[in-house]
């Protein structure tokens, strides 16, 4: 049982977190309203059973009393009948003068209807006289009758019998008719003595069955009504042949203990209400049978239609809620959603919703959240941006001062030593070598003018070593027009002068060559300088080796700077290509994209150099 | 359309679904004060062209009748136990759609084709006579039946002393068997048998002519007429039979009949009606075991218990 429980709770558990805020709401207004709606139902119609059941047995007993107002009265009838035969003829009359039979007559015929005979018996049972038939059967002795010792145990009663068959007199037609026999104990005059005998009226049975008949108890729910003496005998019942002949039981032994008012027994395995009510004088009882599973089965047409009522009230408001839960849910649901389109990476996203006070604090809350994680945002980039400037601008910044103190020292040599003209050569080389350098501040410059500051740049390194080497800058048609960053070409410059011209005797070579690959520009700058062995090629671009080291000569750093710059603006593709064969010269070949004045812009803005 | 969009509306198109449901069950089931079986036609084909002898089974029929919804309808041939009649008021009654027979049967085999041929288009149940191939039957263990009446006979008839059997009409009967039964038991026991047919006065004729102890009629009819004929004899011999008419009564009253034996006529309609009614409506019907009977003689005939089965309360 526990761990059902548990199961329930946790499938509920399962389903509470899979389910929408919408759906839940729809399912607890729902039950809640059921709930009430079943509780305030079943209420109703179990009130609404116990009022029907109540106003059954007060119908019940009011069908009741009107019976037995209608037997009572049939009875006293029977009873007045009764006195009138004894008053009015029997008492006077001297049995040894007068002939009674003749006024008995009289009077049968004035009941007739209600009647079957009407006998008076001596003492001892002979027949005194009787009405309609006047000869006693020989098989019949009157005194051995119940109705006789009846009258004769207690004479100042009247004693009604329970139904039998009237046999006293014989009948030429054979015909046997159920009585109720009232009887007493009449005086009687012969001869002046007064002498004991019985007055036996019969009743007609069906004067009894006309009263009980068609007697309608629990509104056409099949109820029926019996009749039972004190001691539970049937006096009438409306299926009494069937019980007669054992086809069908009654209740009736029990019944007789029956206090009057409404009762409910169980007989048979089939619930009843049973009403009874007691007939004056007689003892006898009249009972009303209802068979509550008749009642039931009424409640079960009503509750049938109370479950359709229940069921489209539900319904109306299953269709209620999931419209309400929507309204109600709604805000929270376009808060949801903005919410995972900005996980999507979305950038207009509105955030504001309009709803209850939770929802818009917490919608407002979301909006401050975001803006300020925007502002976050930028910062973070906006630093990682100012940083990667300043790496650019510590690798650019690494270019200038030995070359500047080196190219001044020369000029300054070259005033002292009176080579003014070359002194002025040179210097305007390093003005024009400045001038590019700057360039209004821009990262970005034409390829022409790029190759302009590595001639000027060679001009002053040749003035420097004395003419130890020659260079060739040249450009194929086209290209000088296209863009490129700034300063790539003099860092390699450098490095052939100091690698491979150091040593030379006039006949140091240096080639710079632009051209166009595809969609991309190849400046190859070449040496015939004394090359490098493979390992120190490879290891030339790597930032992090030996040859890493920075402010050493010759330790490449001018190499990887560039390297590192290109790759910094425009992408890993990019960069330098090292070819070099121990006593064979080196090239190098800067790749870069050939950039029109239209897609430079994007790097010059970017990049802000 | 997704699984998410259409689960919101599970819920109510199954409540539309159970609301419908309901409303029909509405419409369609009745209280049940208004549950009736259908009306069920019913025929009753006597043997005897006057049905006096079973009025009071015709009570049980007719309450029955109420009961169950059964519209009955008696017929009787012109001729009392005309086997041949009844065939043909058999095979009308099929041909007409009736669809419960009750018949009491005149003579087995001359209605043997008949009954085989109703029984296999209605549903018929026999009383009185058993028949094979017929579903019901309804009546008392007739052997048993004659055979007490055959014991009866023999307290008040010494050995070596006759007693006349009233011949049923047919030996191929319920009463044949009764006859056949009680007739065994006699001459078992050293009685000697005479037998007899005809109208009372005949009878009247033979018993004051033989020497005989005893009569047995073994059916109503035949009972009513010995009794006639005791009535006007001066020493009438002992006389036993089995039925229970008023005549009957009146006789056993006066002393003309020694005693009777009987059976409850009003059960017997009943439940023959019952029995015909579930077979035809093809409902569970209890095979009944043969009615009892009783003994009944002058001096307790008006016992309440024999009083309730000889005297049938009419209002």
């Amino acid at each position: 049982m526990a761990r059902l429980f548990a199961s329930l709770c946790r499938r509920w558990k399962e389903l509470y977190h899979r389910s929408s805020i919408q759906v839940i709401l729809s399912l607890f207004f729902t039950a809640v309203a059921v709930v009430g709606m079943v509780f305030l139902g079943l209420t109703l119609f179990l009130r609404f059973s116990a009022s029907n059941n109540a106003l059954m047995a007060e119908n019940s007993q009011r069908v009741l009393s009107q019976v037995n107002l209608n037997l009572d009265a049939r009875l006293r009838e029977m009873m007045r009948f009764s006195d009138a035969a004894y008053y009015q003829v029997i008492k006077d009359a001297d049995l040894a003068e007068e002939d009674i039979a003749r006024d008995l007559e009289l009077l049968y015929y004035t009941s007739r209807e209600s009647l079957v005979s009407i006998a008076v018996f001596s003492d001892g049972g002979g027949l005194i006289a009787a009405a309609p038939l006047a000869v006693l059967k020989n098989s019949v002795s009157p005194e051995r009758e119940e109705w006789f010792s009846a009258a004769q145990e207690r004479i100042e009663n009247l004693h009604f019998s329970t139904p039998h068959v009237q046999n006293l007199f014989v009948d030429p037609d054979y015909r046997y008719r159920w009585v109720v026999s009232l009887s007493r104990h009449v005086e009687l005059t012969r001869d002046g003595a007064i002498e004991s005998g019985v007055l036996l009226v019969d009743m007609s049975y069906s004067g009894i069955e006309q009263i009980c008949k068609d007697v309608d108890l629990g509104a056409g729910q099949g109820g029926y009504l019996y009749l039972v003496d004190g001691a539970g005998e049937i006096v009438y019942h409306p299926r009494q042949q069937l019980i007669y002949a054992g086809l069908q039981e009654e209740n009736n032994a029990a019944a007789a203990a029956y206090a009057d008012g409404s009762h409910n027994e169980v007989f048979q395995g089939q619930r009843r209400q049973v009403t009874v009510k007691t007939v004056g004088y007689t003892g006898w009882k009249l009972v009303g049978v209802v068979p509550s599973e008749n009642l039931w089965d009424n409640y079960g047409q009503l509750l049938l239609f109370f479950l359709f009522i229940v069921i489209f009230s539900v319904f109306l408001l299953v269709l209620v809620n999931l419209r309400l839960s929507a309204w109600i849910t709604a805000p929270l649901k376009k808060l949801d959603r903005a919410v995972k389109e900005l996980e999507a990476g979305r950038e207009a996203v509105d955030l504001k919703v309009n709803g209850p006070y939770e929802v818009e604090h917490l919608s407002r809350s979301i909006q401050s959240m975001v803006s300020t994680m925007r502002h976050l945002m930028d910062d973070i980039l906006q630093q990682e941006e100012q940083k990667r400037r300043s790496e650019l601008d510590v690798l650019q910044s690494q270019i200038n001062p030995h070359f500047l103190y080196n190219t001044l020292d020369s000029v300054i040599w070259m005033t002292e030593n009176g080579r003014t003209e070359d002194a002025v050569v040179m210097l305007t080389s390093l003005a024009r070598l400045f001038r590019i350098s700057l360039s209004r501040g821009s990262n970005i410059i034409t390829v022409a003018e790029e190759l302009e500051h590595a001639r000027h740049y060679l001009t002053i390194q040749k003035m420097r070593y004395k003419n130890k080497f020659s260079a060739e800058i040249s450009a194929e048609d086209g290209v000088e027009s296209l863009h490129t960053i700034k300063l790539i070409v003099q860092p390699i410059l450098e490095n052939a002068i100091y690698h491979g011209m150091d040593y030379a005797d006039g006949d140091g070579e240096i080639r710079v060559l632009a051209a166009r690959d595809g969609e991309d520009v190849v400046i190859q700058v070449s040496d015939n300088g004394p090359g490098m062995p493979e390992e120190v090629v490879s290891r030339l671009l790597d930032q992090g080796g030996a040859y890493g080291a920075a402010g050493s000569k010759g330790s490449g750093i001018g190499l990887r700077n560039v390297h590192r710059r290109i790759q910094l603006t425009f992408g890993r593709e990019y960069g330098l290509t090292i070819l070099s064969e121990p006593d064979d010269g080196t090239a190098v070949r800067i790749r870069l994209p050939a950039l029109d004045e239209e897609q430079s812009r994007k790097y010059r803005k970017e990049g802000g150099l | 359309m997704t699984g998410r969009r259409f689960g919101p509306w599970v819920l109510p198109l199954l409540m539309l679904a159970v609301l419908m449901a309901l409303l029909m069950m509405l419409i369609l089931y009745p209280a049940r004060s208004q549950r009736r079986p259908e009306l069920l036609e019913m025929s009753v084909i006597f043997r005897e062209a006057d049905g006096s002898a079973w009025a009071t089974a015709r009570q049980g029929m007719e309450q029955a009748a109420a009961d169950l919804n059964v519209e009955l309808r008696f017929l009787y041939p012109a001729q009392s136990d005309s086997a041949q009649e009844q065939g043909q008021l058999l095979r009308r009654e099929v041909e007409s759609g009736a669809s419960a027979i009750l018949l009491f049967p005149a003579d087995r085999e001359t209605l043997a084709e008949e009954v085989r041929g109703a029984a296999s288009k209605a549903a018929l149940v026999t009383l009185e006579t058993n028949l094979e191939g017929v579903a019901g039957y309804v009546g008392v263990d007739n052997a048993a039946l004659g055979e007490a009446l055959g014991r009866a006979a023999l307290n008040g008839v010494p050995r070596g002393e006759t007693v006349l059997l009233v011949l049923a009409a047919s030996e191929r009967s319920g009463v044949g068997d009764r006859l056949a039964a009680a007739e065994a038991l006699l001459r078992s026991e050293g009685r000697e048998i005479l037998y007899f047919t005809g109208t009372a006065d005949a009878l009247a004729e033979t018993l004051s002519r033989e020497k005989v102890q005893a009569v047995i009629a073994f059916e109503a009819s035949s009972l009513e007429r010995a009794a006639e004929a005791a009535g006007r004899l001066e020493d009438p011999p002992l006389l036993y039979g089995a039925g229970s008419t008023a005549a009957i009564t009146a006789g056993l009253e006066q002393g003309r009949i020694t005693s009777i034996l009987a059976q409850n006529a009003f059960s017997t309609g009943y439940l023959a009606v019952e029995s015909a009614a579930r077979l035809a409506r093809r409902e569970t019907a209890e095979i009944l075991d043969p009615l009892p009977f009783f003994t009944v003689r002058r001096e307790n005939m008006y016992d309440p218990e024999y009083q309730k089965l000889l005297f049938p309360v009419t209002w």
